[in-house]
């Protein structure tokens, strides 16, 4: 057993919290809670491609890449350190869509012309991705797809409407799920995935306001849109395969997450301190019970890392991770929340704001956590299935 | 980072497990919990025979050189089977404690013994108010040119009753405040001067009331007068890590019976284990025994190496001991009625839960130690203003 980092990744580890000092607005508290929402806020975006490309000159974005892609071939290990420091700052530019979820997809299932195409723009920070997965009547029955794929030989042309594409907005191209075969015997069979310019006509998109303020959340339709025939990842009527091996990335290396909740805890124990307001037991155990939270998920998110870099199978493990995450982000939230009392409602303009009302901001947030990238539910069950073999409900 | 064990530690897991497995059942156990020794000795002898008493000894005190982190591996496998012994007081309470404070003579006198087997020791520390900071320590030991009188009553020492040889906490009369003044005596266990009485307990182990009017000569003091707190911090801490090994383990196997009982019970027709109520509170106990392993392992690792531990075995003592109630509780929950009866052996482990989650400082103690070591002042009385 080892849960030190070696000397390369520590000192990695501190090249990127100088590049975040250097990087950073300082007088901007936590930019980033939640990257598939605050990215997309209008006050972000332009230092959000603008550290991405600082990132993607680093080599930061593609760290784990094969060599011939542009990437390091670096350990999962260095990957996590850089997620766990750019979440712990709140920073803009690591985009999880792309570094996280479209490249492992296209390096695994591409092919060869897709990956030249796409790689590149994801290692140098210039294009945003964003994922057409969920539809009005499409939510944890992922496989019920309803948008529709035509086949016309050298293109299909896809109709229908997909609903949550955080930056659907701004982002350059968006991968999805469309039905090709509706007559399949199952609903998850005649599915096809695919890669779609977010440029093509007959594509419109609908930002939705949310109760954070922002308007990341998009709705985004799709009226005889024309995809040509390569930009088919794997089969044709494979594309469930494909989405689950997705899903898989997407779920698996998240230490961000628990890092993120240390950000918040280091500025609110600060606080706390400058302003004497530590002595009270009761509010000893609070803070105390946050900082169990931070470390139990920091630990579990960590366990994953470590599956990944041995090349184990991560899955139910990665579902344990997120499922704890997640609850834990509302939990901690929640705490500090409680722990500011009146003061944690105030919004960021105003005078008596804490942390420019970014914990305030956070709680809301955190809404969103369980519900994101499988529900809390939905975890559960995979928990169950597959992590400890009970039978399918 | 590595998250797996040594070739050693699955070696000795294995052992472990299988020797475990087979010599001692739930009816041993039981059995145990009814003997007023609370423990069997055959057993005991062939625990030392393996040399798993020995193992974080150095060779010189017929140790076997291991590490604190081969110990926990082993009460890993301790807890799985709720072993009624005396290896965490013996070993790591006095043991490791003489280790640390003891005088060349005194280890070269007590831990080839410990190591052994063949003498076994406990700690008598807590006191009626049942805390673990310095303060709490009343037993008065006071010196008379000769030796030391030491006085006072002592609560939930464990296997008192079979201890060769107690290391008691006292604090030395006319010493200052607190921590300045504790000293530890290793006392001779069949003196005529000391009473014991056997608390009751729903876990049905072995704890004891021990009144100490005892005199004992100046060779007793443990390493030096006055100086025993920051060893018995550390004793503390290895035995709170100890104690979640023993948990980790005993939740493991519950998650284990509790999946088996989900798959083979069928209700409306299906096995309960298909519905999703009772699939997510699986998933939850397996989470908390996950959660528990790694936080235990992490505090475990870190004593191992020798580097700064207090912050993270608080937060494993505190996370595993609240885990391992919710644990049992989602497991009854889920046997229904049978899990409240003896034909089924959750039930011993629920016994032994609270005991469990309150030894060696319960949530919210630990809590106290995490919101010290994050830097937060306490206020004490006289520094009021105004």
């Amino acid at each position: 057993m080892e849960f030190a980092f070696t000397e390369e990744e520590e000192s990695f580890r501190q090249e990127v919290r100088s590049f975040l000092d250097t990087e950073l607005p300082a007088d901007w508290i936590m930019p980033i809670v939640n990257p598939a929402e605050d990215s997309y806020r209008d006050e972000v975006w332009q230092l959000h491609k603008v550290m991405a490309r600082k990132m993607g000159e680093k080599g930061w974005l593609s760290l784990s890449w094969p060599k011939e892609y542009g990437g390091k071939e670096a350990s999962p290990v260095l990957n996590a350190i850089f997620q766990e420091e750019v979440r712990y700052r709140g920073a803009p530019g690591r985009d999880p869509q792309g570094v996280d979820m479209v490249a492992p997809l296209l390096i695994h299932f591409g092919t060869e012309e897709q990956k030249r195409q796409h790689l590149p723009g994801i290692a140098r920070g210039e294009v945003f991705w964003c994922e057409g997965y969920s539809e009005p009547q499409v939510g944890s029955d992922m496989a019920s797809v309803q948008t529709t794929a035509v086949d016309e030989g050298d293109s299909f042309i896809i109709d229908g409407q997909k609903l949550w594409v955080s930056g659907a907005h701004v982002t350059d191209w968006c991968h999805l799920l469309a039905r090709t075969n509706p007559a399949a015997p199952k609903k998850h069979m005649g599915l096809t995935y695919f890669l779609v310019d977010m440029k093509t006509p007959g594509i419109t998109v609908r930002p939705i306001m949310d109760m954070c303020g922002g308007h990341g959340l998009c709705e985004v339709f799709f009226d005889n849109v024309i995809v040509p025939r390569e930009n088919i990842v794997g089969q044709k009527d494979q594309g469930w395969e494909v989405a689950l091996a997705l899903l898989d990335f997407e779920r698996g290396v998240d230490v961000g997450g628990a890092a993120m909740m240390r950000g918040f805890f280091d500025l609110l124990m600060q606080y706390m301190k400058e302003h004497n307001l530590t002595e009270d037991p009761v509010i000893q155990q609070h803070l105390a019970n946050i900082y169990v939270e931070i470390e139990t998920a920091r630990l579990l998110g960590y366990k994953v890392v470590w599956l990944a870099s041995q090349g184990l199978p991560t899955s139910s493990q990665a579902s344990m991770s997120k499922l704890f995450c997640s609850e834990a982000n509302q939990r901690c939230a929640n705490a500090m929340m409680r722990l500011l009392g009146s003061y944690g409602q105030l919004t960021g303009d105003s005078k008596w704001a804490t942390l420019q009302g970014r914990i305030g901001h956070w709680y809301l947030q955190a809404f969103t956590a369980t519900l994101a990238r499988g529900t809390s539910e939905i975890q559960r069950n995979i928990l169950a299935v597959r992590g400890l073999g009970l039978p399918r409900s | 980072m590595d998250f797996s064990l040594s070739e050693v530690q699955k070696m000795l897991k294995r052992e472990a497990r299988s020797f475990l497995e087979k010599e001692c059942p739930s009816k041993l156990v039981r059995e145990m919990e009814e003997d007023t020794r609370g423990y069997s000795p055959e057993l005991w002898h062939r625990i030392a025979e393996l040399g798993w008493t020995a193992i974080p000894f150095p060779e010189k005190y017929g140790g076997a050189g291991g590490s604190f982190l081969d110990l926990i591996v082993l009460l890993e496998e301790m807890g799985r089977v709720c072993l009624p012994s005396p290896f965490i007081p013996s070993v790591i309470l006095a043991g490791l404690t003489i280790l640390d404070l003891g005088s060349e003579d005194q280890k070269e006198e007590f831990l080839p013994g410990i190591a052994g087997g063949g003498i076994i020791c406990t700690l008598a520390l807590l006191e009626s108010s049942d805390s673990y900071e310095p303060t709490a320590i009343t037993c008065q030991a006071s010196y008379d040119g000769k030796g030391h009188h030491i006085q006072g009553t002592k609560l939930f020492v464990p296997d008192a009753n079979i201890a060769d040889f107690l290391l008691v906490a006292a604090k030395t009369r006319g010493s200052s405040q607190s921590e300045q003044g504790i000293t530890l005596f290793i006392v001779d266990s069949k003196s005529q001067d000391i009473g014991y009485t056997l608390l009751k307990t729903i876990a049905g182990d072995k704890q004891f009331e021990v009144d100490l009017d005892v005199k004992v000569p100046q060779t007793s003091v443990l390493g030096k007068v006055g100086n025993a707190w920051n060893s018995l911090k550390k004793t503390l801490e290895r035995a709170a890590v100890a104690k979640c090994a023993e948990m980790v383990g005993a939740t493991q196997r519950i998650l284990e019976m509790t999946l088996d009982y989900a798959k083979e019970r069928q209700q409306f027709g299906h096995p309960i284990g298909s519905f999703q109520a009772i699939q997510h509170h699986c998933a939850n106990m397996a989470m908390d025994v996950e959660s528990s392993r790694l936080n235990t392992y992490h505090a475990a690792w870190l004593i191992s190496e020798g580097l700064p531990s207090s912050r993270h075995v608080a937060v494993a003592k505190a996370w595993t001991g609240e885990a391992y109630r919710k644990i049992t509780a989602l497991s009854h929950q889920i046997h229904g009625a049978i899990g409240f009866t003896k034909e089924l052996d959750l039930e011993l482990y629920i016994r032994r839960a609270k005991a469990a989650e309150v030894a060696f400082g319960d949530g919210n103690y630990h809590r106290k130690i995490i919101a010290q070591e994050l830097g937060c002042t306490t206020r004490r009385k006289n520094d009021r203003q105004p």
